[in-house]
């Protein structure tokens, strides 16, 4: 691997953290709603208002607050939320921890049943398991996950109640809501991977494969499934950066005090020191995970290591 | 091999450290009740919020010099006796009961109750409900930073204090009984204050903050030692529920002893199996629909009177509201003094409303847009039903749907044109419910822009006139000229709220949406 186009790889990134998040820092300027109205209730008197605003410090230049922004940021000081009074960096740290583990499971319910899916229906493909498999998929991808939660809610915790209909803290909890998220995930790769076999089946070197007697397992898991885990992977990096970024939906339906929740109360509340600690977070969990999902590709492809600069996209 | 390996022990690594357990959920020991409630999203800190969610857990734990009873009588709870007041009105003496302790030990005096008010008032913050107390005097120059004391407040000794007010206000003592005048220790608080409302929380209640999560919910336990004997239960868990289906579901699955039930779904549970779950609770409040008088055309008093026949209030009552609610044509709630009985609006006529609009120079009839909070599903239907009915009488409605924020912005500001809203009284006193919509220096903020000089003259007195007919008949006045002189509000129903409540609990109660579980027991199988 080429240092020089890692460290470029970084700084580009940095780059990209710091228009996001100062974009996000201006828009939220000019959104439409005083949060000190909303703390402070319908009759407080204008003075009152004015005094509560000039101590926030939402009187300054906007320019000044950037700047007081940054460098409280570099000192990984966000203050306080407005609404809870409490350190906004231990409240994303526990929204953080939720939907992490929600993220966890519904990506392991996503890519094991995905990956199984695909490759199954792949190998079989145009017989029934091949139909039923994809029917799956396709119920998947278009079933409103807010209906699909209200249904194992109800089969699975009221009816059987085999897990919590929410909640996050009793054994089993994460079960429904990671079917929830996952079940979409699942179903497109499914449908991705069961393609990109496809492809891989078809190819010559494969079918020399074959010829030379490698048995069916090697043929399939390691020479066809290793060539087709380029397209498979980045589905997957960009799906758990969706996953960490929280959803809201299923976050909300089975009461998961995730970041999903959390930047969209902060965002109802204008709740601005926690909406932007949170913009910060989601932008470096997103591109974090989307540039490890590359430097995993240079490991695993070696056809994107060679020939130095123009391999890394 | 090698690369696979690497990453299956990548993913080996993650999974070890991710799915560790998060705090398991402790067992509550003892009986225990579980409560759904909406997130407040807010500490439990009177002094910050005013919602009726926060006050049903803050009640339990901190209380008031004065509370009310089941009929809104005012009764001493940390006071030993009503107050004497001077004949002007304006001194009260209180004297606290001798002996009472916080949770912590500390002793309940007169600097306590003196804090309240230097916290309320302080410059370095007011508290959210602040206008409600500070017609005491030197509440203002404390707040400006003028004084280094509020000059009206007067502790005689640790048990006896005056307060004396700038100009004389009747309910001032129903004030004191609101929680927003919570006693809290004061050297407990100033030791916490960061974690105050949140990981700390002390006062002289039935329960002590056991512990508080600002997602998951609050669980409070029993004060043993309570100085007129502890309450039956020994703990009482709220869960912070967002959804309102999944509560439902929570309840069913018998995880939950009281949740809130829907108009939506009322139908749903009083044919089903938990018919006889079903409790209702009425609010000292109102719903009603507020024009505002600045804009161009609901300014034109014909106009205003043409809108009280473009509105079928009974169709939607009983289809919005499901037929729970009660039609009114009073701004004042049912038992408040100086409710009108002679009250009356139109009916709906739509032929009629045409007639008026053409009188008023509106041949083509009105536009006017609705806005309402995303949020309140309800008030959507409720503009989906007046917009077809209004479209009839000349009045073309738009309806815009906002979020909270800029729809509080807008209000604020006095510029919504037509909205709905519903607003409940503390207590049987008709200032407040009056004040905050009609009086000109306030009526902006509901973006009504009512101005009346006699209105306000008449609030003004009322205030400081003693409980009396001759206060009832102003406020009488002031109903008659509001709701049907000047149509200054449309009002259309009572406010009530359901829950289902299990079976096993006993003496539910709850105070104008309040949750007052003090005396609430559970019947173990």
């Amino acid at each position: 691997m080429n240092v020089h186009n890692i460290v470029a790889r970084l700084l580009w990134s940095l780059g990209v953290i710091f228009i996001v998040v100062s974009t996000t820092f201006f828009l939220l300027q000019i959104l439409p709603g005083d949060p000190v109205k909303l703390m402070m209730g319908d009759r407080v008197d204008p003075v009152t208002v004015e005094q509560v605003r000039e101590k926030m410090g939402l009187n300054k230049p906007i320019i000044q607050q950037y700047i007081d922004f940054w460098l409280k940021l570099l000192r990984m000081d966000f203050g306080d939320s407005y609404q809870l009074k409490l350190p906004v960096i231990d409240q994303i740290q526990s929204a953080s921890v939720v939907t992490l583990r929600l993220a966890f499971y519904s990506s392991l319910i996503a890519v094991i049943g995905g990956l199984l899916f695909g490759v199954t229906a792949a190998i079989f493909r145009g017989r029934w398991i091949d139909n039923l498999l994809m029917s799956i998929a396709v119920f998947g991808i278009s079933t409103p996950s807010f209906w699909f939660a209200l249904v194992l809610q109800l089969i699975f915790g009221l009816w059987l109640q085999w897990f919590p209909i929410s909640g996050y803290q009793a054994p089993g909890a994460f079960v429904l809501p990671a079917f929830t998220l996952g079940l979409r995930y699942m179903s497109s790769l499914a449908r991705l991977t069961r393609t990109s076999m496809l492809e891989v089946l078809s190819s010559e070197y494969l079918l020399a494969a074959k010829a030379k007697g490698v048995g069916s397992f090697r043929l399939i898991w390691l020479h066809a499934f290793g060539n087709a885990l380029l397209p498979i992977m980045t589905f997957i990096g960009s799906s758990l950066a969706d996953m960490m970024a929280g959803a809201i939906l299923i976050e909300h339906v089975f009461s998961l005090p995730g970041i999903g929740r959390l930047t969209f109360d902060s965002l109802m509340s204008r709740d601005l020191p926690l909406l932007q600690a949170t913009v910060v977070y989601l932008t470096v969990i997103s591109v974090g995970i989307y540039l490890i999902v590359d430097f995993l590709a240079l490991f695993i492809d070696p056809r994107l290591r060679i020939g130095g600069k123009r391999n890394v996209e | 091999m090698k690369k696979t390996i690497t990453i299956l022990a990548l993913l080996l690594t993650m999974m070890v450290t991710i799915s560790c357990p998060g705090n398991n959920k402790s067992t509550l020991q003892g009986k225990t009740l579980t409560v759904a409630l909406q997130n407040p999203k807010t500490v439990l800190d009177m002094h910050n919020t005013q919602f009726f969610i926060v006050m049903s857990m803050f009640d339990h734990v901190v209380q008031t010099l004065y509370e009310f009873d089941e009929d809104f009588n005012v009764i001493p709870l940390l006071a030993e006796d009503m107050p004497t007041i001077s004949s002007d009105g304006l001194l009260y003496t209180f004297k606290l009961k001798p002996g009472i302790t916080f949770h912590d030990g500390s002793p309940l005096t007169t600097e306590d109750v003196q804090f309240l008010f230097e916290r309320m008032f302080s410059p370095d913050g007011i508290g959210i409900s602040a206008a409600s107390y500070d017609m005491i005097l030197g509440a203002k120059e404390f707040t400006a930073g003028k004084s280094t004391e509020i000059t009206g407040f007067h502790a005689i000794d640790d048990y006896v204090f005056e307060i004396q007010l700038e100009y004389p206000f009747t309910p001032f003592v129903h004030n004191l009984a609101m929680s927003y005048a919570g006693i809290i220790p004061k050297q407990t608080f100033l030791a916490n204050q960061k974690d105050w409302g949140s990981k700390v929380l002390v006062g002289t209640g039935y329960y002590k903050l056991k512990s508080y999560h600002p997602t998951a919910g609050v669980i409070l336990e029993v004060d043993e030692n309570y100085r007129d004997g502890r309450a039956p239960i020994d703990n009482i868990q709220f869960k912070f529920i967002d959804d309102e289906s999944t509560a439902l579901l929570e309840y069913a699955a018998g995880n939950l002893d009281i949740v809130d039930l829907p108009f939506e779904q009322y139908q749903d549970y009083a044919n089903g199996k938990f018919a006889n779950d079903i409790h209702h609770w009425s609010r000292l409040g109102t719903n009603m629909i507020i024009a505002n008088f600045d804009d161009p055309a609901f300014s034109h008093p014909l106009v205003r009177q043409a809108f009280a026949y473009a509105i079928d209030r009974d169709a939607i009552v009983a289809q919005v509201y499901k037929g729970l609610l009660d039609r009114v044509d009073n701004f004042l709630p049912a038992g408040m003094p100086g409710r009108n009985p002679t009250i009356k609006l139109p009916s709906y006529d739509p032929a009629k409303s045409r007639e008026l609009l053409t009188q008023a120079g509106f041949p083509d009839g009105v536009k006017v847009e609705a806005i309402y909070r995303s949020t309140n599903h309800s008030d959507g239907q409720f503009w989906t039903m007046a917009q077809a009915q209004a479209k009839e009488a000349g009045f073309d409605i738009t309806v815009t749907a906002m979020d909270r924020a800029m729809q509080v912005e807008l209000m604020n500001s006095g510029k919504i044109p037509l909205m709905i809203t519903g607003w409940s009284a503390s207590y049987l006193d008709p200032d407040d419910l009056f004040y905050t919509f009609f009086h000109s220096n306030w009526s902006h903020l509901k973006s009504s822009n009512f101005r009346d000089a006699e209105v306000d003259a008449l609030l003004d007195a009322g205030q400081r006139a003693p409980i009396s007919r001759e206060r009832d008949a102003m406020y009488e006045r002031v109903e008659k000229i509001v709701v049907e002189r000047d149509l200054a509000v449309y009002p259309y129903s009572n406010t009530k709220e359901f829950n289902l409540i299990k079976p096993r609990v006993i003496n539910p109660f709850r105070l104008n949406g309040i949750y007052h579980l003090w005396t609430t027991d559970i019947q173990e199988n």
